[in-house]
């Protein structure tokens, strides 16, 4: 006979799983009994059974099935116990003798009032009582129909209490899987394995103490208290079964202990998950666990715990048990930031039953299980310890991870053969090479690359790019001996070289600008000098004029960088601004290259007033139409343009030279860029014309474009703020 | 009085270098670039020096130096190179294209007056200073 007991856990899934089986259980058991009243009315009844049954046998029956139920075997489902009793022994001995209804009613009567006295709790009682209702009442059943008008103690009566009794078990185990699947979740078909044999021999032992029993009782009453030897013997095979079904949930629970140590990872999840596993391979009901780091697991969180010593087991004294506890052992754990104690133990009864009885579940540690205890615990703080090391070095590789992910220099790493096993993004912004890519072969650049040759002032490389630029890379590359790889970070070079490039192209041409002028004057001062007396009146005024003239050119290559140093240097540049007539500045600014010979055409134009700078405006557009005759043909003409918006007054000064490639377009406004070479370039100039016109028509709150496109000459548009007519 | 050719491509430097080479009774021929440079001396009427500016547009002075170099008639022919340009790089690059003298600009008339002489009579050779 077996009935379940609530765990001291609450039920995990929801009460109306719950419930739902206790209600069927109370109905069918109300039914049940019931039905068992009209029973003899149907069926009649067998001429041994006592028809009016005198109320001290009565008593005794209600006094027997008491006692039935107190005197159990605790088995552990989980946090439910399931416990084994007699109580199917006392229900088979009162089908022999009683009526139905009475052998029932007596026995239900008994388990009441134990339920009272122990105070259990209402839900299962109702619970345990319907159950029994029910497999009772089908065991009276099955009996009455099969054994008819047959002896006591006849075959048929045997074979009718076996089937009974089979009944009996298969609706109590049904019942059982029930009740444990809603509220443990329990599979049936694991109860049902592990049960059925057992419950079948306690069925058939039921019914051998039952009938040896009563038959000793009606025969040779002084031989009734040998029959408690069978009792004696199921009792025995009662724990030996309990012990089987602990050995089956300790092996379950070590299972996931294990499994929890093997992956080490947060303490916080690993430490609460690997002391449950641990209080439930000892059939503990609680765990609690305090580390020196200051965390806290389990149900009491003040428990203050005693100094344990290393690979001692503790049997808390009650003193230094946890709140609610009634008995436990305390072991160190062994964790890097100091250590802890973890202690399992059992939860204070609350019935009366199991704090009293010597065989209910009080809760012990047995000396044999102390040493695995020890080393389950030092496994739990091993996988702690290496939990922690593996934050520690995630941690770690996070912080490495983000300076590979954002270093401006790209990083790689090789292997021993050569392979790449790391290339951060900045590899792959510097040199378009992803890394999926490298997968299918390395392409020129990375194995130019991952060739360096190891030296610390790193190696220079070049590559052509696919847009015609080319691309200087600084790579410098570290032999890693420990790790038998190569540390290898690219620097992407390309604007530091071209700046460089922009610099020597500066002072070459600014070195070749200034000194050419240099050369007449000083040429001919010294020739003016030494070869006065030679030279001819007019000879020597021609002279004075190139030396003038050249003077004059300095002077304003001077000015052009004075321009260039303040609007590189955040010093403004001053302009008077006033109402001009845009046309007339033009004007006046063309009529200055007196070299053009009639190739500059000015469009008609009424007058165009703006605000602005006139002497700066006079700058701006003779740079631009200097250029325009410094960068074309001799016979190419030069158109200037006006046009007019509300926004703006713009002039544009077209040519019909070469042309500037659209990558050009921007660079050619900055300082010192020249599109030629200096040693071969067809022109002169210090490369600050374009970037002085756009700074000083900025300053005057306008601007300088260009549109122009290569093989179809180039238009500069000079845009200013207009002033009203 | 020797037949002189002078190319750069600045008239003013042109004028200068010719007047200073007239008033010392040198006939001087003159020339504005690289090519014109390279098509004067593509004839057996050799000039018994050239004066060459580096920077000039199209074929800079180097080109035209490496050029006559290369070439049987001229791979003697003395040349004082004119620069503007004074880095180390330029220097170098003018020594080893075959340049008999390296004069910076501005120079001293006098001391082009005197280089062409040692030149012309064969004892001229600057040693390169970078």
């Amino acid at each position: 006979m077996t009935q379940v007991h609530e765990g001291l856990r609450p039920l995990r899934p929801s009460w109306l799983s719950v419930g739902f089986v206790v209600s069927f259980a109370v109905l069918a058991g109300v039914l049940s009994l019931s039905m068992l009243a009209w029973l003899p009315t149907i069926v009649g009844l067998p001429a041994h059974v006592n028809q009016q049954a005198p109320l001290w046998l009565l008593g005794l029956f209600v006094l027997l099935a008491a006692v039935s139920d107190v005197v159990y075997v605790p088995v552990r489902h989980g946090d439910a116990w399931e416990e084994l009793t007699f109580v199917e022994v006392v229900i088979v001995w009162g089908v022999l003798i009683l009526p139905p209804f009475p052998a029932l009613a007596t026995a239900l009567a008994g388990f009441a009032i134990v339920a009272l006295l122990l105070r259990r709790p209402a839900v299962k009682s109702l619970f345990n009582l319907g159950s029994y209702a029910i497999s009772g009442a089908a065991l009276m059943i099955a009996y009455l129909a099969i054994v008819g008008d047959a002896e006591q103690f006849s075959l048929r009566s045997v074979l009718g209490l076996l089937v009974g009794a089979f009944v009996f078990t298969a609706l109590n185990l049904l019942m059982l899987s029930l009740i444990l699947l809603a509220a443990e979740e329990v599979p049936p078909r694991e109860l049902l394995a592990e049960q059925w044999g057992m419950s079948l021999g306690m069925a058939v032992g039921s019914v051998g103490v039952a009938t040896v029993a009563l038959s000793l009782e009606q025969n040779d009453p002084v031989l009734t208290p040998f029959a408690a030897l069978p009792a004696v013997a199921l009792w025995y095979a009662y724990r030996a079964s309990a012990a089987h079904a602990q050995a089956r949930e300790r092996s379950h629970w070590l299972v996931q202990l294990g499994q929890t140590v093997a992956t080490p990872g947060d303490p916080k999840v690993v430490i609460p998950r690997a002391a449950d596993a641990l209080r439930r391979v000892y059939g503990a009901d609680e765990y609690s666990v305090v580390l020196r780091s200051g965390l806290r697991f389990g149900t009491d969180p003040d428990w203050r715990p005693p100094d344990v010593m290393p690979r001692q087991v503790l049997v808390l004294t009650d003193e230094q048990l946890p709140d609610h506890w009634n008995a436990g052992v305390a072991v160190r754990i062994d964790e890097q930031s100091g250590g802890g104690v973890l202690a399992i133990g059992s939860h204070r009864q609350q019935e009366w039953a199991t704090r009293n009885l010597p065989w209910a579940r009080n809760w012990s540690l047995e000396d044999t299980d102390k040493p695995a205890l020890v080393a389950l615990t030092a496994a739990v703080g091993s996988s702690v310890r290496a939990g922690q090391t593996l934050a520690a070095l995630t941690a770690e590789t996070a912080k490495l991870q983000a300076v590979v992910d954002h270093a401006t220099d790209g990083i790689c790493v090789i292997d021993a053969d050569g392979e790449v096993v790391l290339w951060s993004p900045a590899a792959a912004a510097i040199t378009g090479v992803r890394y999926p890519q490298l997968a299918s072969g390395m392409p020129d650049i990375v194995r130019r690359i991952v060739s360096a040759p190891a030296d610390p002032m790193g190696v220079e490389l070049e590559f052509d790019r696919s847009d015609g630029q080319s691309l200087a890379l600084h790579v410098t590359r570290v032999d890693v001996v420990a790790s038998d790889t190569s540390v290898l970070t690219i620097r992407d070079m390309t604007r530091e070289r071209r700046a460089e490039k922009l610099k020597s192209d500066f002072i070459a041409s600014i070195s070749h600008e200034l000194r050419t002028p240099i050369t007449p004057i000083r040429g001919y001062a010294d020739l003016l000098s030494r070869r006065w007396d030679r030279m001819s009146a007019e000879k020597r005024i021609g002279v004075l004029e190139t030396i003038k003239e050249r003077a004059d050119h300095l002077t304003h290559l001077v000015d052009d960088l004075l321009v260039a140093a303040r609007t590189s240097s955040d010093m403004n540049l001053s302009v008077d601004m006033q109402r001009w007539d845009l046309v007339d500045i033009v004007r006046e600014s063309v009529a200055g290259f007196t070299e053009a010979d009639g190739r500059v055409t000015i469009a008609d134009s009424p007058p165009m007033w703006v605000l602005t700078d006139r002497t700066r405006t006079l700058q701006v557009v003779s740079n631009l139409v200097g250029n325009a005759i410094k960068y074309t043909p001799a016979s190419s003409p030069i158109e200037v343009m006006f046009s007019r918006s509300d926004e703006t007054v713009e002039v544009a000064v077209r040519d019909h030279g070469q042309g500037i490639a659209l990558d050009e377009q921007e660079r050619v406004f900055q300082r010192f860029y020249r599109i030629e070479d200096p040693m071969t370039m067809r022109t002169g100039g210090s490369g600050l014309g374009l970037h002085i016109a756009r700074q000083l028509a900025q300053a005057m709150g306008g601007d300088v474009r260009l549109i122009s496109s290569p093989g179809d000459g180039s238009t500069f548009v000079l845009q200013l703020p207009p002033e009203g007519d | 009085m020797a037949t002189i050719l002078i190319v750069d491509d600045e008239p003013s430097v042109l004028d200068v270098i010719r007047d200073t080479l007239e008033l010392e009774e040198h006939v001087v021929i003159e020339a504005v670039d690289g090519p014109s440079a390279l098509e004067a001396l593509n004839t057996d009427e050799l000039p018994d020096l050239v004066v060459l500016d580096i920077m000039m547009p199209g074929i800079s002075g180097l080109d035209v130096l490496t050029e006559l170099r290369a070439r049987p008639a001229t791979a003697e022919l003395p040349v004082i190179l004119l620069t503007a340009a004074s880095d180390d790089a330029t220097t170098w690059a003018g020594w080893s294209a075959g340049a008999n003298v390296f004069l910076p600009k501005p120079f001293d008339p006098g001391a082009l007056l005197d280089w062409i002489d040692r030149v012309l009579e064969g004892g001229g050779e600057m040693e390169p200073t970078l």
